[in-house]
């Protein structure tokens, strides 16, 4: 939780400095719901979420060099600077994204767990949104 | 003499009933199938040969999907394999992609493409962008299908053509079959393909019968995605179309010859990536082109087409200006003599074609 907050304190620091260009939606105060989980779930649950995707991925265990160097566009960035701070993807740990739509996510986590079932691991699949996802048509069309 | 007798029954279902007196043997008659047929068949291999596969979309289980290209499939191979939904195109073309994310090949079928713009964030915000946003890490392998275009007097809202709004998409492959060969060889091939694909069907055409050889109907027959087919080979003027627009395309050129006027005709089979090179080899033989397509008129493939050449070593090769015939830009109408006089037909086509080749 620590490594979450002081990544994403500097990371606004570098955003407000304008040396990371774009869209920088920081995790801070939200660290709790990323350890949290990964503290309950095990390996082979996946997660997914919106662009507020720097947090879950630090919580999973993912590289924070990656994930810093893909804020800065380099290619040395976990999505080799072609994604951005919105679009962090890190399988190896469970970690499918990183989406710009709001809403998006859900339906698809919903993809996610499908397929654990379909495939009869026992894994879970676990999608965070917020109070803006949920009234667009997303979260209503998948009940 | 042929006596024949059809019976026709609602629902796409077609049975028909032949009797046939004949003195002369027909010539050993040459296979044929329906599009339907093809795709049916396709799904139904591909499901069998890979259990990753799934189909999903409004009624294609218990009803044999809306237009019956599911028939037989929810009965052979049961709930988890062949998926109905409620009416929700955004939560279950989302939730295809998610899958897709996580390893599975759905299959994703939109009862129309004009259905596809409920769902159009999750075709290209979440399945054609991911590839390359997570630089190669998460793969989309989905297939969305279904029928493109004008149907038969189903009004403006069930009648648009998607072919150019999809291709224009880097990260999607698009394709747009003709024969029953095309369709066959190009699903399966698109199922096996690792990259999420648009494949544009067309309603018009799923009971119409092609020839169809022993070889395209064996279990691994694929075609190349990204190529597509001399159909008729020409020497005066190259004809570039897809799907049901080859259909004016072949009336054309028979009527053509006639008048010693031959034509070359393009099938495209696939729209992106397009098949540039077999487009400028056949305008460097005929020096004259015209495309025809159904759809609107700006920023259609004609346009992007006519580009390509002008951008190439193949505009050299050319005698005249290349010359689009396209569907009228209206929204199309539902009175019959209106919805016909907003489609490209073979009339059109010729007259493009003469006009070219000053006759």
């Amino acid at each position: 939780m620590v490594l979450q907050r002081k990544f994403e304190e500097r990371a606004g620091q570098l955003y407000g400095q304008q040396k990371i260009k774009g869209f920088c939606h920081l995790y801070i105060g939200q660290e709790a719901c990323s350890s949290g989980a990964k503290s309950a779930l095990k390996d082979g649950d996946k997660y997914i979420t919106a662009y507020r995707d720097h947090g879950i991925p630090l919580a999973l265990g993912s590289d924070p060099n990656t994930v810093m160097a893909e804020l800065f566009g380099k290619a040395t960035g976990i999505s080799k600077g072609k994604g951005g701070s919105m679009h962090i993807f890190d399988k190896s740990v469970g970690f499918v994204g990183g989406h710009g739509i709001v809403g998006a996510q859900i339906p698809m986590g919903a993809g996610l767990a499908f397929a654990e079932k379909y495939n009869k691991t026992g894994n879970l699949a676990i999608c965070y949104f917020g109070d803006g996802a949920k009234t667009t048509d997303m979260p209503w069309e998948r009940r | 003499m042929n006596l024949v007798k059809d019976i026709l029954k609602s629902h796409g279902s077609m049975v028909i009933y032949r009797r046939t007196f004949s003195i002369s043997p027909r010539a050993l008659a040459e296979k044929t199938i329906t599009i339907r047929e093809a795709i049916t068949q396709a799904m139904d291999e591909e499901i069998t040969r890979d259990e990753r596969v799934f189909l999903i979309g409004e009624e294609v289980a218990q009803y044999d999907g809306a237009y019956k290209m599911s028939k037989g499939l929810w009965k052979k191979h049961g709930d988890k394999r062949i998926v109905d939904t409620p009416i929700t195109e955004m939560g279950f073309a989302g939730l295809a992609t998610g899958a897709a994310m996580a390893g599975l090949r759905p299959i994703c079928e939109f009862m129309t493409f004009n259905f596809s713009m409920q769902a159009i964030d999750h075709v290209i915000n979440s399945a054609a962008k991911t590839y390359y946003m997570s630089s190669g890490k998460v793969k989309v392998p989905i297939v969305f299908r279904g029928p493109n275009g004008a149907a038969a007097g189903v009004g403006a809202q069930h009648s648009q053509d998607f072919a150019t709004w999809y291709s224009q998409c880097p990260g999607l492959k698009v394709i747009s079959p003709y024969s029953a060969e095309d369709c066959r060889g190009l699903l399966k091939a698109a199922i096996r393909d690792d990259d999420p694909v648009v494949f544009l069907e067309n309603e018009l055409l799923y009971g119409q019968q092609f020839p169809i050889s022993d070889e395209a109907l064996s279990a691994d027959f694929v075609l190349p995605i990204g190529k597509g087919k001399i159909e008729r080979e020409g020497k005066h003027i190259t004809l570039v179309s897809h799907s049901i627009g080859l259909k004016i395309c072949f009336e054309a050129a028979k009527e053509l010859e006639q008048n010693g006027i031959q034509c070359e005709i393009v099938n495209l089979r696939t729209l992106r990536p397009l098949d540039e090179e077999i487009i400028k080899t056949s305008v460097k033989k005929t020096h004259h082109l015209v495309t025809v397509e159904f759809g609107w008129p700006q920023c259609g493939m004609g346009s992007e087409i006519i580009a390509r050449i002008c951008e190439s070593d193949a505009f050299d090769y050319l005698d005249a200006p290349p010359l689009r015939v396209t569907g009228a830009d209206v929204p199309l109408a539902y009175a019959k003599t209106l919805e016909q006089n907003s489609m490209p037909q073979v009339p059109n086509v010729i007259k493009s074609v003469k006009k070219i080749l000053n006759k």
